[in-house]
């Protein structure tokens, strides 16, 4: 037997499952992206459906609903990469600078406790906080003989809704990562610092982001994979006919159309456009970051 | 990405089953001609003892599910039938506004279950696909489809010599709009009788504090939007001469989004009482059932309600907090122009049987429909098991508490039924109700706004609708909460036939000219 795999074969043995995982749950799945291309009955069956070569791509570009859910999705996705992205780092990185241990593992826990809760009682909550009949916001209003807000149904609205949501959700929950890469700094470097008499904003700006630059990068590229991925639960649940020039997003035609109507065929060819999109802005911005001296992904 | 992913695998694993499936398509067409037969032979001798129940046969069921949900656990009415019959019955709820997309994604996977309920539109799509039996050959064996379901009704959606599932009943003229009759009084108003009447009170709902609590906490009335059409607002749309869905004028049938002449005034109506509060101010958020839960909370005046379960559950419920509250029929309002029309539903679902599954199956599923429209099954889907959910006491019978605990009246109310109009009241009810109940249905009656096209189903409807009338239900709650002017109606009917609203028309008008040769 060879040495080398004589010596590593365990480790092999170990790999194995996750290979396995994926293999099956997500490269075999990829055939289905046939679909995109065929008109498919489920009746027919996958083999029996007819091919319809680019048609379902020519209608959907075609159509005009399309820019609207593409600029409307990257609109989301964009507040997403801007406004929500930077708050998990900033958030990490003042827990950090707390030195009570208690206080920090207190504020931590409380934090990333939303990350459990559902979107469906997320959006229950938002429903009784800002409706503007019965929502508790709207009702302070009132009382206080304040015009009534429409902070559910006003199109401007929605993408503050949409950010705020996300915020309180999912905050916390982005701490962890960036956090424990923070803990894994050199406390010597810290010492060092203090010794040649850096201040806490010297020992911030030249060691700890220096220290999350890499991470920083990978989860940005990564988020910008799913760029066209905007979260159908969260969306979904927010959606009404006011504010749907501004909500309807892939996801939501998807399961408009796909899902509820069974346009199996052209939904597909959607999830494909997707993926695509989210597949070339990835190896695009991995380059780039490794042209500037980053580690990238892969 | 893990959406896609999912239907992909979903998909996959969907040939993969057709692919299996196909052959026991096959052998099931070759033997359908044979069991015909059979079962007609067997009918000639004697119409009961023919089901052989010797052996425990387990039958997967799925019935839709509303306010409550389903079924928890083994209910006795489930136990009661699988003893009688000897099967084990399994029951799957399903939401009903999920029911359509659930039951997509068991077409894409070829898993349907044994028996299920099917709305018009996938009973239209699969039809002809050979997924549903076709139970006519068994109606001369099984007595009680035709003496309890009429011979019209069995026909809906179907072809001259196919039936292809059971209907669902339905009484036509069923949904009616209540009004709190404790809020009228206090305000010292009269129950509306015309379209002006109804804005009045609902604005004074709104504005003169009528549950007397001095804030500004109700409003007049509420209706919901869902997968973009109004629910709860027939007499409304009728009363001001929109068509249920299609309307005929001349030779042709014309959807209402575009009837812009109806639809102004009908708009403007709507969008002042949204300003007054008469309308309330949150109806853009409801979801199907919202406006009747806000009935009950105490906050709307008034909704469109089945009028058996107002009278069984929604008010006693609304009554447990508010003991003083009242109901009163509104009588569908009269319109500017003289009209007047109540919500008018087609007995377009049906209860279908899965044709890829074993004969012998079938047919035990056969004989359980059956069961449940004859006297002793219907009793009990009806009323519950005896000494469990009631009893009889002198002659009378009352009802016990755990019929309210168990609700063993959903199958009858959910799934499968008799032709009956009073399918909500049961054996203990007052009489006094019966007749309330008796009472408003005849009333409604008389003000059906029937839908020509309900029976028509088009496939270019099916692909384009979904968009264009959220669109056109978007252009038009924006001009019902004023941010956009009434005039541009005219801009939201012209969009929808544009964007393909016209192609629909053209081919509705086909298939109804087809239909009614």
């Amino acid at each position: 037997m060879n040495p080398v795999w004589k010596r590593s074969w365990p480790i092999y043995l170990m790999i194995f499952p996750g290979l396995l995982f994926f293999i099956v749950f997500r490269y075999i799945p990829m055939g289905g992206l046939v679909l995109a291309f065929k008109d498919y009955d489920p009746f027919s069956g996958f083999s029996g459906s007819p091919w319809v070569g680019f048609d379902h791509f020519h209608r959907l570009f075609t159509q005009q609903d399309f820019w609207i859910i593409l600029r409307n999705t990257f609109v989301l996705s964009g507040i997403n990469l801007f406004f929500f992205f930077p708050i998990p780092i900033a958030m990490a990185i003042l827990l950090n600078e707390v030195k009570l241990p208690w206080v920090r593992k207190l504020v931590q826990t409380t934090i990333y406790i939303p990350h459990f809760v559902s979107w469906v009682v997320v959006a229950g909550i938002t429903v009784v906080l800002f409706a503007t009949q019965d929502g508790g916001i709207n009702k302070l209003l009132a009382e206080h003989g304040r015009q009534r807000m429409e902070l559910l149904t006003d199109p401007s609205y929605f993408q503050a809704l949409f950010l705020t949501q996300n915020i309180w959700k999912e905050m916390g929950w982005g701490t962890i990562i960036f956090l424990a890469s923070l803990a894994s700094v050199d406390p010597g470097l810290y010492e060092a610092a203090y010794v040649d008499g850096a201040g806490r904003w010297r020992q911030l700006w030249h060691i700890t982001l220096p220290s999350l630059r890499t991470i920083v990068v990978i989860m940005f590229i990564l988020r910008l994979g799913q760029i066209m991925d905007v979260g159908f639960e969260q969306i979904f649940l927010l959606q009404n006919s006011l504010n749907l020039s501004v909500s309807d997003v892939f996801d939501t035609y998807v399961y408009r159309n796909g899902v509820q109507h069974g346009e199996f065929g052209f939904t597909t060819a959607m999830g494909l456009f997707k993926s695509v999109v989210g597949l070339v802005l990835l190896l695009t911005f991995n380059r780039l970051a490794k042209k500037f001296g980053e580690e990238g992904v892969y | 990405m893990r959406k896609w992913t999912v239907l992909a695998l979903s998909s996959l694993l969907a040939a993969g089953a057709a692919g299996c499936g196909n052959s026991t398509n096959e052998a099931q067409s070759e033997s359908a001609p044979a069991s015909g037969s059979a079962a007609a032979s067997v009918a000639a001798s004697s119409p009961e003892a023919t089901v052989d129940t010797s052996k425990k046969l387990t039958i997967t069921l799925l019935a839709p599910s509303y306010a409550g949900g389903g079924w928890q656990g083994d209910n006795a009415v489930v136990q009661k039938l699988n003893e009688k019959l000897n099967i084990n019955l399994q029951i799957q709820w399903v939401p009903i506004a999920n029911l359509a997309e659930k039951e997509t994604a068991m077409a894409a996977s070829n898993s349907f279950p044994d028996a299920y309920f099917v709305l018009q539109n996938e009973f239209t799509k699969w039809r002809d696909k050979g997924v549903f039996l076709d139970v006519k050959p068994y109606l001369e064996q099984f007595p009680n489809f035709t003496k309890y379901l009429s011979e019209e009704s069995l026909q809906i959606e179907n072809p001259a010599d196919h039936y292809y599932g059971f209907p669902y009943y339905i009484q036509d003229t069923r949904d009616s709009l209540a009004v709190r009759k404790d809020w009228l009084d206090k305000l010292g108003l009269q129950a509306p009788t015309t379209i002006e009447e109804f804005g009045q009170v609902a604005t004074a709902f709104a504005t003169q504090d009528p549950d007397g609590n001095g804030k500004q906490d109700t409003s007049g009335f509420s209706f919901g939007m869902t997968n973009g059409s109004f629910s709860g607002l027939s007499p409304i749309l009728a009363a001001f001469g929109l068509g249920n869905e299609w309307i005929q004028s001349g030779d042709e049938l014309v959807n209402y989004k575009t009837q812009t002449e109806q639809l102004k005034p009908f708009v403007s109506f709507l969008r002042e009482l949204y300003a007054s509060g008469g309308l309330d101010k949150d109806f853009v958020t409801n979801k199907n059932n919202d406006h009747k839960s806000k009935f009950v909370a105490s906050t709307v005046g008034i909704a469109e309600y089945v009028p058996g379960e107002l009278f069984t559950t929604s008010l006693p419920n609304l009554q447990q907090t508010h003991p003083e509250a009242r109901i009163a029929q509104v009588i569908p309002p009269v319109g500017p122009d003289g009209k007047q029309g109540t919500s008018t539903l087609p007995m377009t679902s049906k209860i279908v049987i899965n044709n890829s599954i074993d004969k012998e199956k079938q047919q035990r599923i056969i004989q359980l429909l059956d069961y449940m429209l004859s006297d002793e099954g219907y009793d009990l889907i009806k009323n519950g098991v005896e000494n469990v959910h009631w009893k009889s006491e002198n002659g009378t019978f009352v009802k016990l508490d755990a019929y309210d605990v168990d609700r063993p009246q959903l199958l009858s109310t959910w799934f499968f039924r008799r032709a009956d109009p009073l399918i909500q009241m049961h054996k203990w009810e007052d009489q006094a109700l019966l007749d309330q109940l008796q009472q408003w249905n005849d009333n409604n009656a008389k003000y059906a706004w029937p839908n020509p096209a309900a029976e028509v189903v088009s496939e270019v409807q099916s692909k384009l609708a979904p968009n264009l009338n959220e669109k056109w239900m978007a252009a038009v709650t924006k001009i019902i909460v004023g941010q956009a002017p009434v005039d541009d109606v005219d801009q939201a009917a012209s969009d929808w036939l544009k964007d393909g609203g016209d192609k629909i028309t053209q081919d509705i008008n086909e298939q109804y000219k087809k239909l009614h040769q």
